[in-house]
């Protein structure tokens, strides 16, 4: 093979290479939208769920003090 | 259906990137919402697209869950509230200039048809449509306050000088700066001088509002006016009161400060909604709301006071939150103008500087408008991050920012001469943005703005808008703590038989405060301070709640369930009773020693039965609201907390494939692509031509993106960047 072959050979070598490594890009590409794509469905803040409960006070500590008649003006 | 390539995580679609040569658009231009913590400044001559570039800014924030407080001088930004999903005529034909139609030879129907095509193409264009302008309003509402006016929401500015937050009034300075820019305010209302060192009315006012909040009181304009008059103090510095300043002096002070009370139309100061930051930020369900505080009515003295207090307020707030690295909210100014001037000091100087200079590390972005450099204190321009600057005018505007480009970064290799040539030809709604976290300034042409444009309202035009949306938002929620249940039925009152009666030894006897001191009358009632003791492992609660429990006094004893619950520190209990009083009638049973020991028990008795905390828990970020919080500050919390582990994903994400794509050779792959999903990431957006001239300096780029990595910048985003750091367009590579 002449040098101009060899050197047609490297071009379409080089050639098949760019377009794997193009696919192989925009695969990544792809995959990182993907991943993208379900963190925003994980990060809505519409969608978080609250739960609303009630506490009852600890019996054994209630503390009453100070307790007085108290006069109150009417 | 897959969002479009804009609608990504955490980023602003402000518009597309501008190259001038062409004067071709280029790839989006997605604004990093963390970039904005370190506050932004918007420049442009009247027409240049700033109301579009910030309104835009705005709805991508409000899209992003992000609420905003925006003080609006002109009217311009009220725009916000003109939305339109289906973008029908009918909608818009309220709002367009029925003169302009007039003048195009329309009639206001044919008009507002216009304007909706007009609009509806205007969107497309931008990749942009009416599901997304709905998208807008299902995120945040926006409302349009207008202090001492009815036409939109009306703010109670003056109801009280509240004392701030303890850690505020523990820290000197900041009391100290509280306290100037309030009295400050207040005189510049009233027209008095007000001279931190030389002015005697700012001085006591100062000394006044610094005692009582030190104390933790607020103080209203009525008791202002009292201790104006009756000073709770003897000395001003080393002089006694009276000779620093005179009775007669303080009277004719406290005149002035009554004329303002008296003042017709004065109530509208005092009605409204509180000038609560985390109220105007969400609304009582959490949603992030854009406040709008529209101050166009007010007359100068009365708009410098407005602006004063709400700053002075977003001080406070901003004081008492975590740090955060993520956007929590926006503090936008449209027209600056004459509130933060380079050399004078308003009074609302300090607070907007205050704001520039820490609010960074509460995740509080400041956007400031105007349109001249000239109108901004130096300090203020070298604190923010991101300059965006239009049209301008004046050899001396565009010195001033060139200027500061030069100064404060070296403008992206950008030299005085290009600043400047940008500078003077850049078209109607085109930007140059200068960001610190890129590496270069780039062009940008914004976006079609989702809400009508239609200029300046008015306040009869907001007073439509508000009756046409009914947009009167529930006033905020109610605290969580439930506490005990309080008083249903009034018991009869005993009867009065004038003696104090005999009280048996060990029963302790107090007396409340009467409003008069004669011919006071009291009634029997048991009093007792209760502390309760609520926990809840799994919910990592761990509270205690006092009260004061005042219950009437039957033959049976005290009626728990009827008793009045207050705060336990509210309560003042005096041990003698008002001279000549008459006192009603107390069985004698109910307080007899031993019956009256068992009342302890039995109230201890009846809280435990009654009293329950009410929390609100979010299982999926493991959160606990606080005790007595209400759900907006919760939702609002579970915002941030969420944004923040957003961001910690995204950069993650980021991480993991800058990696895999930085490969070798894949540099030259990038070529004539977008390179970046999520054009949110910082990592992903260092090196990224985006057109074939970015491409073309992907040797100059690679180089950069390992200096900008340890910088933390993102290299020249395009081509126009690219072309003004390698000098004369003419000898960059062509275009493929």
């Amino acid at each position: 093979m002449g040098r101009i072959g060899k050197e047609r050979t490297d071009v379409a070598h080089a050639e098949a290479d760019l377009t794997a490594l193009q696919q192989q890009h925009a695969a990544l590409e792809a995959e990182l939208a993907d991943e993208i794509a379900a963190l925003e469905s994980k990060f809505d803040a519409g969608a978080i769920a609250v739960e609303q409960s009630e506490i009852k006070a600890r019996k054994s500590d209630t503390e009453v003090t100070d307790l007085a008649l108290v006069w109150q003006p009417a | 259906m897959p969002l479009p390539s804009y609608e990504k995580l955490g980023v602003f679609y402000l518009g597309r990137e501008y190259d001038p040569a062409t004067q071709q658009l280029g790839d989006e231009l997605l604004y990093d919402s963390r970039d904005l913590t370190t506050h932004a400044v918007c420049i442009g001559m009247t027409g240049s697209g700033k109301t579009g570039l910030c309104v835009s800014l705005l709805e991508e924030a409000a899209i992003d869950g992000i609420p905003a407080i925006v003080i609006d001088p002109k009217g311009d930004i009220a725009n916000l509230a003109l939305t339109f999903p289906q973008l029908r005529p009918q909608d818009f034909k309220p709002w367009v200039d029925a003169g302009e139609a007039s003048r195009k030879g329309q009639s206001v129907d044919e008009f507002a048809n216009a304007t909706a095509t007009t609009w509806r193409k205007g969107l497309e264009e931008w990749g942009q449509d009416g599901a997304r302008i709905q998208r807008l309003r299902d995120a945040a509402v926006v409302d349009i306050y207008t202090p001492g006016s009815n036409a939109g929401r009306p703010l109670s500015i003056l109801r009280s000088f509240a004392a701030p937050d303890p850690m505020v009034a523990n820290d000197a300075t900041a009391l100290k700066e509280r306290v100037g820019s309030a009295v400050a305010g207040l005189l510049g209302l009233l027209g008095v001088d007000a001279d931190p060192i030389r002015s005697r009315e700012f001085i006591l006012l100062s000394a006044l509002l610094d005692a009582a909040w030190r104390n933790g009181e607020s103080l209203d304009l009525a008791a202002l006016i009292r201790s104006v008059q009756k000073p709770p103090f003897d000395k001003v510095g080393v002089f006694d009161v009276e000779s620093f300043f005179p009775a007669k002096d303080r009277t004719e002070l406290a005149l002035r400060i009554n004329g303002l009370l008296a003042s017709p139309g004065f109530e509208a100061w005092l009605a409204g909604d509180a000038l609560d930051i985390q109220s105007l930020l969400y609304d009582a369900h959490g949603k992030p709301r854009i406040a709008i505080v529209s101050i166009a009515h007010l007359n100068d003295a009365e708009r410098m006071f407005v602006v004063t207090l709400v700053t002075n307020e977003l001080v406070a707030w901003m004081r008492r939150q975590s740090g955060t690295t993520s956007l929590r909210a926006i503090f936008y100014m449209d027209e600056v103008f004459g509130f933060f001037p380079p050399s004078a000091m308003p009074p609302s100087k300090l607070p907007m500087l205050t704001l520039m200079k820490q609010a960074r590390a509460f995740g509080l972005g400041v956007v400031l408008a105007t349109q001249n450099p000239v109108d901004l204190d130096y300090k203020g321009l070298g604190n923010a991050g991101t300059w965006f600057i239009g049209r301008l005018q004046t050899e001396r505007d565009k010195a001033r920012v060139i200027e500061g480009l030069l100064g404060s970064d070296p403008a992206g290799g950008m030299d005085k001469t290009q600043l400047e040539s940008a500078m003077s030809s850049l078209p109607q709604r085109t930007f140059l943005m200068r960001n610190v976290h890129d590496a270069a300034p780039v062009l940008l042409r914004t976006r079609w703005a989702l809400s009508y444009l239609r200029g300046p309202l008015t306040s009869a035009e907001i007073a439509q808008l508000a009756a046409a949306e009914g947009k009167v938002s529930p006033p905020p929620a109610p605290a969580a703590v439930t506490g005990p249940a309080r008083a249903a039925t009034p018991h009869a009152p005993p009867k009065a038989s004038g003696s104090r009666p005999i009280v048996p030894a060990g029963v302790p006897e107090k007396f409340m405060a009467a409003a008069g001191n004669q011919g006071v009358e009291y009634e029997p009632r048991i009093g007792a301070r209760v502390r309760a003791h609520f926990v809840d492992t799994r919910a990592g609660l761990d509270a205690w709640e006092n009260w004061y429990y005042l219950a009437p006094l039957t033959a049976q004893g005290p009626a728990w369930e009827a008793a009045e619950i207050c705060n336990a520190d509210a309560i003042q209990l005096l041990d003698a009773p008002a001279a000549n009083a008459t006192f009603a009638d107390v069985a004698g049973s109910a307080i007899a020693a031993k019956a009256f020991a068992q009342h302890g028990k039995s109230l201890a008795d009846h809280v435990y039965r009654t009293s329950s905390l009410s929390i609100m828990r979010c299982p999926d970020l493991k959160l606990t609201s606080a005790p007595g919080g209400s759900e907006s500050e919760f939702r609002a919390r579970l915002a941030l907390a969420l944004r923040e582990k957003r961001d910690a994903a995204v950069d993650a994400l980021r991480r993991k494939y800058a990696s895999k794509l930085d490969t070798p050779g894949t540099g030259r792959a990038r070529r004539n692509r977008s390179w970046c999903a999520n054009k949110s990431s910082r990592a992903s957006r260092r090196c990224r031509p985006r057109s074939a001239w970015g491409a073309a300096c992907s040797v100059r780029c690679s180089a950069a993106a390992a200096a900008a990595r340890s910088a933390r910048r993102r290299p020249p985003r395009g081509a126009w960047a690219a072309s003004a750091r390698s000098g004369p367009t003419s000898r960059m590579p062509k275009p493929t």
